[in-house]
């Protein structure tokens, strides 16, 4: 009778739904017998199935206080608590639904782009179901509660299904709600107020952040916050490890890199605090983990702007370019398989074998050197510092006539600082940072900007030498290079307004926050 | 939120059957649906098993907001509520002849609803009152259930007429078809003739069926009882037509 069986759940839902957690002790039927004493009872409905929950590798759903289950082919999306629905879906294949694309249009694809982004759902655990629906009679033969009895079991472990009951009122009939309500709790039943329930499943698999997770104390050594951070940043590059070689999403190379970068910053902007061999091994090593993911990372992030691209070109020209993404996508798929043996190699594996121990020593003081054991305030303070006042000195410099290289490296020179300011952030008061790192964050976003503007015209520049022409083949080759000119334009104008931002940031009150924070003796505002 | 209003200025047209089907069949489809029982002898409210509180009145009814989210009720199916009338409701036309804008009263305390439902069904009196003239201003659509008889055009020539003595905008007038027996000749004549004549009807035509008056002993929409019938399948594609306006 449905004709159509996408059904799209959206809007206000009026009922209430309360769970219980019955220990099991008390059967069904003895609950029925009670309220069969003041309400006629019926059995509605009865379903057994399967249900799924998913969530990406960083907790967005869960973050974000939802809940994402597959039963059948219904995919529904739900407070934590599960007991509100907020969208749902139904989909017509059988295939792995992984990415927001990947669902039907509409209000559940909508919500879904939303929250997870470019990150791809996993499975998390899976749920054998049994549900009897009954439904609460008043005396007009209406339905006014409705009583769930569900037993649960997680499909991986052995253990006895847990037994949980719902009750779900019906608009308008609160009296009759409350009624059943002091039934059950009398009835010894506990009223199961969060996801007590859920969380016991599905707290298998640790809670990932790709951000710094770091508390240092003002009187650590130097060396121990070093460790501290580094255990932090190499934790991360393994979990992201698996992503990568299941080629899950995009995002585990990004954090990788991400983590590798921090490392590789941490070594050379916080010097002495190993010995030289252990200094020099890192250099090395860290370098080597950046070199063999930059291609893929290159190729996922031309990759990323596909639609972007094509989307600034008239039609008639677009078949030329997608011929060069193809091509992409085609080399794409090597460099991924080329780094996933990589990672599950011997030589990978030394390497980071090598520093999970290292950096759980506890004992570190053969490979001490002279800011070891200086006390990390100390050198916080004094690196930032010095950070801080040659961005300030390179940036004055900058004008309209300055070459677009020093543009750039002037950006790196901010990243430097945000990696010392994000190191080091538990050594200071939070909202003063947190500011601090704000302010930096606008000229950031300036210079970086200017920096993806330029780097989508080299791509762009790039596909000219690889583009297949056809016929007319000038024709896409000047659409590419309208393109570039249009990009350039676009980056003049950012670089016009790197004055004003520049002069923001370095105006008298960040500038007296930073001394305030990280004095050392010599007085910034004075420079 | 769409204000579809089922109103027949005669009685007895199959209007309640039509309010308890089609509302039945846009909650189905997942859409919040809303109705509204605007007649005293309250036969959608009966259908549904409901009953209007004791202290409900078209004096509360008027106040709006708070007093009529308190008073509606859900059906026993998902998506789908009900704002339950009574006896009394043969007074609204006195509580809104003392109001200000009593004739777009309705209008105003259906509108705080738009953000809650996506379909408001009115089941109407018959009649014609100031209470219609509200219903007629706070409706999108206004679906007519017809049997096509003489007097049936008469009385729906008079509601066009009304219309545009109001200055009430015709366009929302879909009338249709409705207990239409196949086999009186006059039956087919009055539809042949009206189609002509009048030219707006909705397609579908509801015949006369026993299954439909069976609603008033099963207490259900059609769909529950007899999903598989004719006039299950009739009122799917009258729904159809009216989900397009």
């Amino acid at each position: 009778m449905d004709k159509r069986r996408d059904m799209l759940q959206r809007g206000k839902n009026f009922s209430k739904i309360e769970r219980y957690s019955n220990a099991g002790t008390i059967k069904p039927f003895e609950f029925i017998a009670q309220i069969s004493e003041v309400f006629k009872v019926e059995e509605e409905n009865s379903e057994t199935g399967r249900e799924i929950y998913f969530d990406t590798f960083d907790r967005r759903l869960h973050k974000n206080g939802l809940c994402l289950t597959k039963k059948g082919k219904s995919y529904t999306l739900s407070e934590s608590s599960y007991l509100k629905p907020l969208t749902s879906v139904t989909v017509r294949s059988k295939k792995d639904f992984s990415f927001w694309q990947d669902f039907p249009a509409g209000d559940f694809q909508n919500k879904l782009k939303k929250l997870i982004g470019i990150r791809a759902l996993i499975p998390l655990a899976t749920l054998d179901f049994k549900n009897q629906v009954f439904g609460i009679f008043n005396k007009d033969e209406k339905i006014v509660v409705r009583l769930t009895f569900q037993e649960v079991k997680p499909v991986s472990n052995e253990k006895e299904p847990t037994s949980l009951i719902y009750l779900t009122s019906v608009r308008g009939y609160d009296e009759e709600y409350k009624r059943v309500a002091k039934i059950l709790l009398k009835a010894g039943v506990k009223s199961d107020g969060k996801d007590a329930f859920l969380n016991s499943f599905l707290a298998t698999g640790v809670s990932y952040t790709g951000k710094l997770d770091v508390n240092l104390s003002p009187n650590m050594t130097t060396q121990r916050a070093v460790v501290t951070i580094l255990r932090d940043l190499v934790n991360t590059i393994r979990q992201n490890e698996e992503g990568i070689i299941k080629d899950i999403d995009t995002e585990f190379l990004h954090d990788f890199r991400v983590a590798v970068r921090r490392t590789r910053s941490l070594f050379s902007q916080v010097k002495s605090v190993f010995s030289e061999e252990i200094a020099n091994r890192a250099k090395r090593e860290f370098s080597t983990l950046g070199k063999v993911t930059n291609r893929l990372r290159d190729l996922d992030v031309y990759l990323l702007k596909r639609e972007h691209y094509i989307s600034m070109l008239p039609s008639d020209l677009r078949p030329g370019v997608e011929s060069v993404f193809r091509k992409i996508e085609i080399e794409r798929k090597e460099e991924q398989k080329k780094l996933a043996r990589y990672l599950n190699s011997p030589s990978y594996k030394k390497i980071i074998v090598f520093w999970d121990n290292f950096l759980e020593n506890q004992d570190l003081e053969e490979f001490m050197s002279h800011n070891s054991a200086i006390s990390v305030i100390e050198i916080a303070k004094k690196s930032i510092l010095k950070r801080y006042k040659k961005i300030i000195e390179h940036g004055r410099m900058i004008n309209d006539q300055t070459p677009d290289p020093d543009i750039h490296s002037l950006r790196i020179e901010c990243k430097k600082l945000r990696y010392l300011l994000e190191f080091f952030s538990s050594l200071f008061a939070k909202k003063e940072i947190t500011l601090m790192v704000n302010h930096l964050k606008k000229l950031q976003d300036n210079l970086g900007d200017f920096n993806d503007l330029y780097v989508q015209q080299e791509s762009l520049r790039k596909f000219l030498d690889k583009i297949e022409s056809r016929g007319n083949g000038n024709l896409e080759t000047m659409a590419i290079g309208g393109l570039i000119v249009v990009l350039y334009k676009k980056q003049q104008e950012v670089r016009a307004q790197f004055g004003e931002k520049f002069r923001e940031f370095g105006r008298p009150e960040n500038t007296k926050l930073y001394d305030k924070l990280f004095f050392q003796g010599t007085n910034l505002t004075k420079i | 939120m769409k204000t579809v209003s089922i109103y027949s200025m005669k009685g007895g047209v199959g209007k309640t059957a039509s309010v308890v089907n089609l509302s039945y069949l846009a909650a189905k489809e997942g859409l919040n649906t809303l109705i509204c029982d605007m007649d005293p002898q309250a036969s959608s409210t009966y259908y549904f098993r409901i009953k209007a509180s004791k202290g409900f009145s078209p004096g509360k009814f008027i106040k709006g907001g708070k007093t009529i989210d308190k008073n509606i009720k859900g059906t026993n199916y998902p998506y789908l509520d009900l704002l339950p009338s009574k006896l009394s409701y043969c007074n609204f036309d006195l509580v809104l002849d003392d109001l200000k804008n009593s004739k777009s009263k309705l209008k105003e305390i259906f509108s705080e609803l738009k953000g809650d439902y996506d379909y408001l069904f009115l089941d109407c009196p018959p009649g014609i009152s100031l209470l219609s003239e509200n219903i007629f201003n706070a409706s999108d659509i206004i679906i007519t259930p017809l049997i096509p008889t003489t007097l049936s055009v008469r009385t729906h020539l008079k509601m066009l007429k009304f219309f545009k003595n109001k200055g009430l905008d015709l366009k929302k007038i879909h009338p249709f078809f409705s207990m239409v027996e196949r086999r009186k000749l006059l039956h087919q004549q009055t539809m042949d003739k009206m189609e002509k004549r009048l030219g707006n009807f909705l397609k579908t035509r509801i015949l006369y069926r026993s299954d439909i008056e069976k609603m008033g002993i099963y207490k259900s929409p059609v769909f529950e009882f007899a999903h598989n019938s004719f006039s299950a399948q009739s009122y799917i594609e009258l729904w159809s037509e009216i989900r397009m306006l």
